[in-house]
C-alpha cells in the first residue's frame, strides 16, 4: 500500500496534489441546508472533498454523525447519542454500532465517518455534551476505540473530531484555549491518542485556537503532536468552512484537506507554494497521507465486502445493498443500545418494575410525546420512525389498562390524575431548543443571532415550570415515576427527596421510548450507570464562561474534581441502581511485570430475585502526590439469579502512565497504586487493594 | 423543509356536526359520540356531569366530553347553544386511537382558557344555521375546524389512550345505560341489567353511585319519568297507556314518581304543556323558541366582542 501510494504520488503534478486537499460542496448549499432554505437536509447526500478517479485516487465521501448516519431521510438507523452509549460502558455493543453505521456509510455512497467526537466535557454545560462518551478520559478513549474499530472494520474512515480542546459551543469560532502540559496531555489529548494509536484514518481539527493558533492552522497539535509524536498515518480534514482562515498558515501548520469548500486551499495554495512560502513536500506529505489511507480503506473494504456477502448484504453487482440502511438488526442494536444506557437513580419502594397490575397510568410532561432524539445540528439523524415515550409504554401495559395523558398547566387537574392513578410518569428534561449545535432557531429563516440549542449557561436544572411541577405534585402518587431526558447532567431538585423513582432516559434514538417503557415494565434491566457524576451544586464543578474569549482550562473536572476537593457527590460517576442486586468479593490484584498491566480479578454473585445486568469498575490512584481515584477498567457482566461469575479486568500500560512534567513524555510511575473496586466511583462500597509497580 | 405538498382530503363520509339553538327543559343521564359545545344564551341552565353539579348562566360555555355521561336541567325560558361535533373530526388519520378529553367549562373553577375563541366560532357557526346565510356552506366548514385548531391549540385537555380492546368500568356504564333504556318496560330491569353484564346488583349500585351519585333504580324511575313526558306532551295517549309504555308497575307508583320529579302530576304537566301548544321533538325534552330571539343573542355575542358581522 505504501509503496502503491509513493508511486501514483510520484505521477500527480502540484495542481492535481492540491486538487486532493480540496472540499467540493459550496458553502451556499451547506449553509442553506442548515438553515432550511434548501429542498435537501445538511449532509442528505455524502459531501465529496479532493480525489482523482484518472490517477486511482477515489475522492472522500464525508458523512456526519455520531447518532448514526445523517445521510438520507427516513432512512438511516437512529442510535441513541454517544453520551447515553456511554452510559451503558459497552464497548463491545458500540463496535458493532460503529460496524452497523459503516455499513450504513457505504450503502450511501460515503467512505468517511465524520461522527466519532471525543472531546472531553469540561463543563457539562456545553450544548454538545449528548455527542461525547462521558466525562472521564479513559471511558471515551475506550468507546471512542470500539466506535473507531467498528466502523473501520467495513472499510469506511473514522474521523475523530474536533482536534482540540472543542468543549465550548456559543463562542467556538472564537475562543482561545489555554492550559499546561500536564493538562493538555493527561485530561484533554490522551483519548484522542489512544484512539490515533488504535488505527483511526482521520482527524477533524477544530474550530477553536489552542495556544493562541487556530486548531486548523496549530503546527504543534498538527504536526508535532498528532504525526510526529503519535504516529499518525492518516490525514487531516478541516471543520467546516471556518475552519481555516489562511492558505500559507493553514499549509505549514499541518492542514490536508480544507472542507467542505476550498477557499484558501486550491489555487491560493498552488500560487503560495510557487512563491516558496509553502514548501512542496508539505504539500506532498498531505497527498501521501490521503492517497495511502484512501487505498488502505479501499482495501479494508474489500475484504469486509467478502465477510458481507456472506451474510447476504451485498448486491449482484458488488455494491452494499441499500436495504442495509435501517435495516432490523440495527434498529436492535439502536434499541439494546437504548436499554442499556437507561440510567435508574433512585428507586423506593421498590416502585419499578411497574406490574401489569397499574391499570390506570397517567403520563406527564410533552416531552413524553415527542420524538427527541437530541438536537437538530450536522449531528441530525432522519431515520423512518421515532418512538415516543407514551407509544412505549402503550405497547407494554396490560390489554385493560387506560393511559391518560396530560401535558396542561392546570395543576389541580394534574393532581387529580395523579390521584387516580395506580402509577404516575412524569417526563421532564430538554430538547433540541434547550442544547445542542447552535441553530438557527427559525428553520424557514435565514436569520442570524437567533438560535436554538447552544450551551446550558447558568442552566443545569430542570426548566423552571418542570421544577415547579414536580414540586407541588411529588407525593400525591405513591408509585411516581420521573424520566430525565437530556443529553447532560441535570442537578435535581429539592423534588428528588419526595419522588421514590427516577430514571435518566437521555436521549435515547429512533427505538428510545420503546427502551424506556421496557425497562420501566421490567423487560429488561435499567442497564447504565452515569458516565458524568451529578455534583449537590454546580458550583463543584469548574468554572466556565461559554462566552469568553480567553479560558484556561484547568487539570480537575467532573468527578475527579469533586474527589481532589473532598466534596461529596449527589450521586456519583458510574452509580446507577439494577433491578436485582449484587455481591463482590473474592477481588484481587497483581501486577505482571513481563508485560506491565495491572491484573484484577472479582467474583460477582447475582443475590437477588431476577436476571440482571451490572457494570464492575475499576478506579485506580497513582503514586503521585495529588493523584485521585480515576476509572481504568470496566465490564459489563450479565447474571442470572443467583448466578456467580467470575470477572477478569486488564489495565494497560498506557492506562497508567502520567506525564513527566520535567521530560516531556508519558512514563509508568513506580511505586504504590491504591486499587478500588465496586459498581461506582463511590468509595465507600469499593473493595481496596494495593499494588506495587 | 421549504417545500410544501398540499393535498387535498376526500372525505368518505362528511363526518356530522349537529348546531342548534334550543330552550331546554330536561334530559335525563345519557351521553353521545360527539363532543357537544354548550352554550347558554339566556337564562340558567344545570348540567351534572360525573357528581359534579355546574351551573351555567348567560354567556357560560362548556365543553361535553365524547362519550361523558351528563344530565341536564334547564330553567324555564333558558335558551342554548348547543354544537355536536363528531370525533372524527379530531383525528389525524386512521390509525389515530387517542380519546381527547377537553376541559374548558366556564362555570368551573381554571378552565376558562380559549373560552373567548371558542365562543366566536360557536356564535358563528350557530348564526350560520339560523339564518341561512349567503354561503353559509364555507363560513360554517371554516369555523367548525377553526374550532377544532383552537381547541387543539390553546385549551387544556387530556388523550386516554387505550393499549386494546378495553371496557372501563365509563364504557360500562354507557353500555348499561343504554340497555336501561331499550328495557324500560321490563319488571325488574336492574336485576336483568345485572344478569345481562354478569355484575352483581351490589356492584351495579357502586358504578352508579361512583359515576352518577344516584342509584340504578332511581335512574331507571327518572328514564321512565321522562318517557312519560315526552308522551303527555307529544300526544293524546290516555295516562293509563302512557304508564304502560314507560313501564310503571302501578298507577300509584306512577304519580308518586311523576309528581316527585317535576312536582305536578301528569295531568297538570299536560295540561300545561299541551295548552301552549308546542311541538314534539325527538331530542330530549327540547321546547320551542323564539330564532329572532336566539340570532339577537347571537350578534350581540359578536357585537361585545368587537367582531364585524
Amino acid at each position: 500500500m505504501y509503496r502503491q501510494a509513493t508511486e501514483i504520488l510520484k505521477k500527480l503534478s502540484l495542481r492535481e496534489k492540491v486538487g486532493l486537499m480540496s472540499g467540493h460542496t459550496s458553502r451556499k448549499s451547506i449553509h442553506g441546508a442548515l438553515k432550511g432554505t434548501t429542498g435537501v437536509h445538511y449532509n442528505e447526500y455524502p459531501y465529496s472533498a479532493g480525489g482523482n478517479p484518472e490517477k486511482g485516487i477515489p475522492a472522500v465521501e464525508f458523512c456526519d454523525g455520531p447518532n448514526g448516519v445523517v445521510c438520507g431521510r427516513g432512512k438511516s438507523t437512529c442510535f441513541p447519542v454517544p453520551m447515553m452509549r456511554a452510559a451503558s460502558f459497552d464497548t463491545e455493543l458500540e463496535e458493532k454500532i460503529g460496524a452497523a453505521i459503516g455499513e450504513e456509510i457505504l450503502a450511501y455512497g460515503g467512505n468517511l465517518f465524520g461522527g466519532v467526537c471525543i472531546n472531553l466535557p469540561y463543563h457539562p454545560g456545553w450544548g454538545r455534551c449528548q455527542e461525547t462518551y462521558g466525562e472521564d478520559d479513559f471511558l471515551i478513549g475506550e468507546m471512542g476505540k470500539a466506535m473507531v474499530r467498528g466502523v473501520q472494520s467495513t472499510g469506511v474512515i473514522a474521523c475523530l473530531k474536533h482536534f482540540a480542546f472543542n468543549q465550548m459551543e456559543n463562542n467556538r469560532f472564537r475562543v482561545n484555549v489555554v492550559c499546561d502540559k500536564k493538562t493538555e496531555r493527561e485530561i484533554f489529548l490522551r483519548h484522542f491518542e489512544k484512539c490515533v494509536k488504535a488505527g483511526a484514518g482521520a482527524v477533524m481539527s477544530a474550530y477553536n485556537s489552542y495556544q493562541g493558533v487556530m486548531c486548523g492552522h496549530n503546527s504543534y497539535l498538527l504536526n508535532d503532536v498528532l504525526k510526529e509524536e503519535w504516529g499518525f498515518d492518516g490525514f487531516i480534514l478541516s471543520d467546516f468552512t471556518w475552519g481555516v482562515r489562511d492558505t500559507v498558515e493553514a499549509a505549514n501548520g499541518g492542514q490536508n484537506i480544507e472542507m467542505a469548500d476550498t477557499l484558501y486551499f486550491g489555487s491560493r495554495l498552488v500560487q503560495a507554494v510557487q512563491e516558496g512560502k509553502v514548501s512542496e513536500s508539505v504539500i506532498d506529505d498531505a497527498a501521501f497521507r490521503i492517497i495511502y489511507t484512501m487505498l488502505r480503506f479501499d482495501n479494508i473494504r474489500r475484504e469486509a465486502f467478502k465477510g458481507l456477502k456472506k451474510q447476504n448484504r451485498i448486491s449482484t453487482a458488488g455494491m452494499i445493498k441499500k436495504s442495509v440502511i435501517g435495516c432490523k438488526s440495527h434498529r436492535q442494536l439502536a434499541l439494546r443500545s437504548a436499554e442499556e444506557g437507561c440510567v435508574l437513580l433512585k428507586n423506593e419502594g421498590p416502585v419499578l418494575p411497574l406490574s401489569r397490575n397499574n391499570r390506570k397510568i397517567a403520563v406527564f410532561g410533552r416531552l413524553a410525546d415527542t420524538p427527541n432524539t437530541g438536537d437538530r445540528g450536522s449531528a441530525r439523524v432522519y431515520p423512518e420512525y421515532t418512538v415516543t415515550i407514551i407509544q412505549g409504554i402503550l405497547k407494554e401495559v396490560s390489554e385493560d389498562a387506560e393511559v391518560i395523558y396530560y401535558t396542561g398547566k392546570n395543576l389541580s387537574h394534574a393532581k387529580r390524575l395523579m390521584k387516580e392513578a395506580d402509577a404516575a410518569i412524569i417526563v421532564a428534561g430538554y430538547d433540541y431548543y434547550d442544547e445542542g449545535e447552535a441553530i438557527s432557531r427559525d428553520q424557514s429563516t435565514p436569520e442570524k443571532g437567533s438560535f436554538a440549542g447552544g450551551d446550558r449557561c447558568g442552566l443545569l436544572r430542570l426548566h423552571e415550570d418542570d421544577e415547579e411541577f414536580l414540586e407541588k405534585t411529588a407525593g400525591l402518587n405513591s408509585n411516581t415515576i420521573v424520566i430525565l431526558i437530556a443529553g447532560s447532567m441535570i442537578i435535581p431538585g429539592k423534588w428528588i427527596e419526595k419522588i421514590p423513582s427516577v430514571l435518566y432516559g437521555f436521549y435515547g434514538g429512533m427505538e428510545g421510548g420503546r427502551a424506556i417503557a421496557r425497562v420501566l415494565f421490567g423487560k429488561c434491566d435499567p442497564g447504565g450507570r452515569l458516565p458524568f457524576v451529578i455534583p449537590e451544586k454546580e458550583e463543584d464543578l469548574p468554572k466556565l464562561d461559554f462566552s469568553a474569549n480567553e479560558v484556561r482550562y484547568q487539570y480537575w473536572h467532573g468527578y475527579r474534581r469533586l474527589k481532589h476537593l473532598g466534596k461529596k457527590a449527589m450521586f456519583p460517576f458510574g452509580y446507577g441502581l439494577s433491578y436485582t442486586t449484587f455481591k463482590l468479593f473474592g477481588v484481587e490484584a497483581e501486577f505482571d511485570r513481563e508485560h506491565l498491566k495491572i491484573r484484577i480479578s472479582a467474583n460477582i454473585q447475582n443475590t437477588g430475585k431476577r436476571t440482571g445486568e451490572t457494570i464492575l469498575q475499576v478506579y485506580v490512584k497513582t503514586p503521585e502526590n495529588d493523584s485521585v481515584f480515576c476509572i481504568k477498567g470496566f465490564k459489563r457482566v450479565k447474571l442470572e439469579k443467583d448466578e456467580e461469575k467470575e470477572v477478569q479486568i486488564e489495565i494497560e500500560k498506557f492506562d497508567l502512565e502520567i506525564w513527566n512534567v520535567e521530560g516531556g513524555f508519558f512514563h509508568l510511575l513506580p511505586g504504590k497504586y491504591n486499587i478500588g473496586v465496586g459498581f461506582s466511583s463511590d468509595e465507600k462500597q469499593w473493595n481496596i487493594l494495593e499494588c506495587l509497580v | 423543509m421549504s417545500t410544501y405538498s398540499f393535498e387535498t382530503i376526500e372525505y368518505k363520509k362528511i363526518p356530522s356536526v349537529n348546531a342548534f339553538v334550543t330552550c331546554i327543559e330536561s334530559s335525563v343521564y345519557h351521553w353521545h359520540y360527539q363532543y357537544e359545545i354548550f352554550m347558554v344564551l339566556k337564562g340558567c341552565v344545570r348540567i351534572k356531569i360525573d357528581t359534579e353539579m355546574y351551573e351555567l348562566k348567560k354567556g357560560d360555555l362548556m365543553v361535553i366530553n365524547t362519550r361523558t355521561i351528563h344530565e341536564v336541567k334547564g330553567e324555564a325560558g333558558n335558551l342554548c347553544g348547543l354544537i355536536q361535533i363528531d370525533p372524527e373530526l379530531f383525528k389525524l388519520d386512521d390509525s389515530d386511537k387517542r380519546t381527547i378529553r377537553f376541559f374548558l367549562n366556564t362555570a368551573a373553577e381554571g378552565e376558562k382558557t380559549c373560552a373567548e375563541e371558542i365562543r366566536i366560532h360557536a356564535v358563528w357557526i350557530l348564526l350560520c344555521v339560523l339564518e341561512n346565510r349567503k354561503d353559509a356552506f364555507y363560513r360554517l366548514r371554516s369555523e367548525v375546524y377553526s374550532l377544532i385548531a383552537d381547541l387543539m391549540e390553546r385549551a387544556d385537555y387530556d388523550v386516554v389512550l387505550k393499549s386494546g380492546k378495553v371496557i372501563t368500568v365509563s364504557e360500562e356504564m354507557i353500555s348499561i345505560l343504554d340497555y336501561f333504556r331499550d328495557h324500560l318496560l321490563e319488571e325488574r330491569p336492574v336485576e336483568s341489567a345485572g344478569r345481562a353484564f354478569g355484575i352483581s346488583e351490589k356492584t351495579l349500585l357502586r358504578y352508579f353511585k361512583a359515576s352518577l351519585g344516584i342509584s340504578p333504580k332511581d335512574f331507571v324511575n327518572k328514564l321512565r319519568v321522562e318517557k312519560a313526558k315526552q308522551l303527555l306532551r307529544g300526544t293524546d295517549k290516555e295516562i293509563s297507556f302512557i304508564m304502560d309504555s314507560c313501564g310503571f308497575q302501578s298507577e300509584k307508583t306512577f304519580y308518586r314518581l311523576f309528581q316527585g320529579l317535576t312536582g305536578q302530576t301528569p295531568g297538570n304537566y299536560r295540561k300545561k304543556v299541551q295548552g301552549e301548544g308546542r311541538v314534539n321533538q325527538e331530542i330530549q325534552d327540547y321546547l320551542d323558541f323564539e330564532p329572532f330571539e336566539a340570532a339577537a343573542l347571537l350578534r350581540d355575542i359578536l357585537l361585545k366582542a368587537g367582531k364585524e358581522i
